[in-house]
């Protein structure tokens, strides 16, 4: 409802087609926030899809997002979403990208590139896609790739006591330290792994970081079945590496990535190594925290 | 005009970030990362056009206080050049010798860290951290879905996976 009124008072007239994109279109339902510097226009011709982008935008990132009320100033990044017949359609900077039938699908997609927009444009802050715990007043950043085991260690090092940062991201500053992005936690169905359901970490009993920290230990590991923990301890250059391929603005932003990495990595224990069974191996692995931060 | 014997270090298309005893080295063209440690940086930094493999060496030797000898700039040569961090390819004076032999050799009379050139191969789409996320089965074939679980089937559930066991389950 708050959303409908936000949109209400800031809802222009038609926007003008704009010439400097060819083939792309516009729609005249239209609102532009700004998130980690980055500036995005929603946009769509019914103000009820339109209400649920917005929603969507704030649950995306976590409520830190401010509306810019100038609609006429132009946004870096486009999206829109709208209906047409029996299919919703999703627009980036003006092209049509996405059909779904589904209405849901859809949005699930769109708050995916939402997400990565602001992650590979924001200003000042390197997302790392990676796990985030705190342990001992530090932050413990363990980068991976989807579908690897992240969130299910995660959730396993909560259990035993971590605070939680993130499942998603590690955000991290100009100066090295790194931001919680307390989203809920992604996890996988039992039955059916692809399925995934979306739980708060406070459900989980977690205690959810609100300052951010330094990186006390960088931990890249993932799931192989019967592997064990064995941690190999690695320099600071391989360990931003290995981090490279999770670093999310790398090459939109090379030297500020870099530079970030070298920040937020110089005083942290770097340690690989495979992992198996995950109630085993997060306890070996915050025995190893323990034994390694001070 | 640049002789191997007097390698020269590329410093175009490169995002170079030291770090403590390394340097980290970003190659924009090939879209790969390097970690060199200590000595294949200090060969790399030496790597002016105008000094010699021999000179090379002996500014190691200056340089750490210990033995250098000429096998070890090549072993790090060799590995800068496979990695596209010359100018211009340099011929390895190993001919017909494994890698491994070379290092075992070099090893043995060594008293400073081999050579190291680690790298990798950077994503070429941050899709690739999307979470295989998509609306069509069209989506999982796109660049930066290659680790999703299918790279054929968007299910029912928006994943790039196989069909969900559920009726209209997607594709199958």
């Amino acid at each position: 409802m708050i959303a409908l009124q936000v949109i209400g008072f800031i809802l222009l007239g038609l926007v003008p087609f704009r010439d400097d994109l060819v083939n792309s279109v516009t729609f005249d339902r239209r609102l532009t926030f700004e998130s980690f510097g980055v500036r995005i226009s929603l946009e769509s011709d019914d103000i009820g899809l339109l209400s649920v982008a917005h929603e969507i935008a704030e649950t995306a990132f976590l409520g830190k997002l401010k509306l810019i009320e100038n609609t006429t100033s132009d946004a870096g990044y486009r999206f829109a979403v709208i209906r047409n017949g029996d299919e919703y359609q999703l627009f980036q900077n003006g092209k049509r990208t996405n059909n779904c039938k589904s209405r849901s699908i859809l949005f699930k997609y769109f708050r995916s590139m939402l997400r990565i927009t602001v992650a590979e444009n924001a200003v000042d802050r390197v997302f790392v896609h990676a796990g985030v715990i705190g342990w001992k007043g530090r932050a413990v950043l363990f980068p991976g790739q989807s579908c690897r085991g992240k969130t299910t260690l995660v959730k396993e090092l909560i259990k035993c006591g971590a605070e939680y940062f993130s499942d998603e991201y590690g955000v991290i500053d100009n100066e090295g330290f790194i931001h919680p992005f307390p989203r809920d936690l992604s996890v996988r169905n039992h039955v059916y792994q692809h399925d995934v359901v979306d739980i708060s970490a406070l459900d989980l009993g977690a205690t959810i970081r609100r300052d951010p920290a330094r990186i006390g230990s960088v931990i890249l590991t993932e799931f192989k079945k019967d592997a064990q923990w064995k941690p190999e301890l690695l320099t600071v250059g391989r360990g931003i590496l290995e981090t490279i391929p999770h670093t999310i603005p790398i090459k939109a932003a090379t030297e500020m990535s870099l530079k970030i990495l070298n920040l937020a990595f110089a005083d942290a224990i770097i340690a690989k190594s495979t992992r198996g069974d995950v109630n085993k191996d997060a306890v070996a692995i915050l025995t190893f925290l323990d034994k390694h931060l001070n | 005009m640049n002789n191997p014997q007097f390698p020269t270090a590329r410093n175009s298309g490169l995002v170079v970030q030291e770090v403590p005893n390394e340097i980290l080295v970003f190659d924009l063209e090939n879209n790969k990362a390097h970690c060199l440690n200590d000595t294949a940086a200090m060969v790399w930094k030496s790597c002016d056009g105008k000094t010699s493999v021999p000179e090379i060496a002996k500014y190691l030797e200056i340089q750490t206080g210990k033995g250098v000898n000429d096998d070890l700039v090549w072993l790090a040569i060799d590995q800068l050049s496979e990695n596209h961090l010359l100018e211009k390819t340099a011929s390895s004076p190993f001919k017909g010798q494994s890698r491994r032999d070379v290092i075992k050799k070099i090893g043995l009379a060594s008293v400073i860290a081999i050579p190291v050139v680690a790298s990798l191969v950077a994503p070429q789409s941050v899709l690739a951290n999307v979470s295989c996320v998509c609306t069509s089965s069209t989506d999982c074939g796109a660049p930066g879905f290659g680790t999703c679980a299918s790279l054929v089937c968007c299910n029912a559930a928006g994943i790039c996976a196989p069909a969900l066991p559920a009726p209209n389950g997607g594709c199958i």
